[in-house]
């Protein structure tokens, strides 16, 4: 190739790729093309590299997690049941339907922080901006999905912000990773709890994700972490408070995306009842 | 341009470290910080033997392959640009009159310093997180392997040349 050729190339190919850097920054879809096209083509091949295998002991393992999932679900389903049996008597609970998946890339960037690459795309039913979660608790969200894999932002990643529900009295707050204009120093890893209202979170308090309309991009009740450090009062109107993940972002393997289920049978109406005891059932 | 062996091996080799570095080696479960960049030891074998023009259009490709392996990146092009320019830089260490063995790292170990300034400069912009020591580590990192892969690399691309294959 001529040199006088190959400056000019070199020139038209980099403002080429400063266009679609400034289309990306400014929201433009033509990004989000080019970004299905990448997992279209390499998709496949990242998942055989990363070996998902199809023999008898990935599936036991697969139906282990995802029993184990079952599990946790079921147990907080009982919890909130009973909860909600102390109060009315009575509940209506809607089932939530899983797909199990695996990580099969990770990324860090420098902008977004971190994400991970699951082996389950549009053809096995994701959607874009639903609930992935893991054994522990919650994971993060889909961002992009390609026909074979999808592209997930994981909890802590910048600009993610959760509405969560703090403790058994279940006060509003919003879980975000520690900003650089954060007034404590937190642990590497961990997330900043802001409350909504005015009271103060306790060490140890559990912290569930509030919910969205439609369980998108956020399903209700799912485990966020646990309070392990509550900052000091310096006057502010709302406490703010430090959350230890309960999924472990360096070791996440096998997830689960959650299905989102829109209700559609109308709440029964239902009559709290005094008993002998005192205590409403 | 017609296709010859030496371009096909170097988009082979893009392509195969691009998905190993991004794929095979977190599986394994080598940390993020000690994983070597290993299409930027690529990009810097090309480079210094042809000068910053070719180094940098290299660079962008390879930018490009890197950039779309998913999970694809948040600002779509900053790595290619990122990329361009170390491959820039490394092809301005070419000169032909010399043949010290340190030139080539030293050119390696520029191109990774773009990079690590580009990651940080861009954290710092954009008000991202990065862990400094972890990319400090990497850097390191990929300048010990590429001190071992770069020999081979440049004599092959060197023997390619002489039997008219480059």
């Amino acid at each position: 190739m001529q040199p006088t050729l190959r400056r000019r190339l070199l020139v038209v190919l980099a403002s080429l790729t400063l266009a679609l850097l400034l289309s990306d920054l400014a929201g433009s879809g033509v990004a989000d093309g080019v970004r299905r096209a990448g997992g279209l083509v390499l998709g496949p091949v990242q998942r055989a590299l990363a070996g998902a295998p199809r023999d008898e002991l990935a599936a036991v393992e697969g139906e282990n997690t995802r029993l184990r999932a079952v599990t946790a679900e079921q147990q907080h389903r009982l919890d909130e049941l009973g909860r909600l049996d102390e109060l009315l008597g009575s509940s209506v609970t809607t089932g939530r339907t899983l797909i199990p998946a695996r990580v099969v890339a990770t990324h860090l960037s420098p902008l977004g922080g971190r994400s991970v690459t699951i082996d389950v795309g549009s053809r096995d039913g994701i959607r874009a901006d639903s609930t992935v979660v893991a054994a522990e608790g919650l994971v993060g969200r889909v961002v992009a999905v390609s026909p074979w894999t999808s592209d997930v932002q994981v909890l802590g990643s910048a600009g993610s912000v959760v509405a969560v529900r703090v403790g058994p009295a279940g006060t509003l707050g919003t879980v975000s990773p520690s900003a650089p204009g954060d007034s404590e120093s937190r642990p590497r890893g961990s997330l900043r709890l802001s409350s909504v209202v005015p009271s103060t979170p306790v060490v140890g308090d559990v912290v569930r994700t509030l919910g969205s309309i439609d369980e998108t991009p956020y399903a209700a009740g799912i485990v966020v972490g646990t309070v392990t450090a509550v900052d000091p009062d310096r006057g502010q109107l709302t406490r703010s408070a430090t959350v230890r993940p309960a999924v472990d972002a360096d070791a996440i393997d096998v997830v689960a995306v959650l299905v989102p289920s829109a209700r559609s049978a109308p709440r029964a109406a239902t009559r709290a009842t005094q008993t002998a005891a005192g205590t409403p059932r | 341009m017609r296709p010859t062996l030496l371009g096909l091996l170097r988009t082979a080799y893009v392509l195969v470290t691009a998905l190993v570095v991004a794929t095979l080696l977190p599986r394994l479960g080598v940390q993020p910080r000690w994983v070597p960049d290993l299409v930027l030891v690529g990009v810097v074998a090309t480079a210094v033997l042809r000068g910053p023009v070719h180094g940098a259009l290299v660079g962008l490709l390879a930018g490009w392959v890197v950039q779309l392996v998913p999970p694809v990146g948040s600002p779509l092009g900053l790595t290619p640009l990122v990329m361009m320019v170390a491959g820039l830089v490394a092809g301005s260490f070419r000169c032909t009159s010399s043949r010290s063995r340190l030139r080539a790292p030293v050119a390696l170990l520029a191109a990774a310093v773009v990079v690590l300034v580009g990651r940080l400069g861009s954290a710092v912009l954009a008000e991202g997180g990065v862990e400094p020591a972890d990319d400090l580590w990497r850097l390191v990192a990929t300048v010990a392997v590429g001190g071992l892969l770069l020999p081979p690399l440049l004599a092959l691309d060197r023997a390619l040349v002489r039997r008219r294959l480059g």
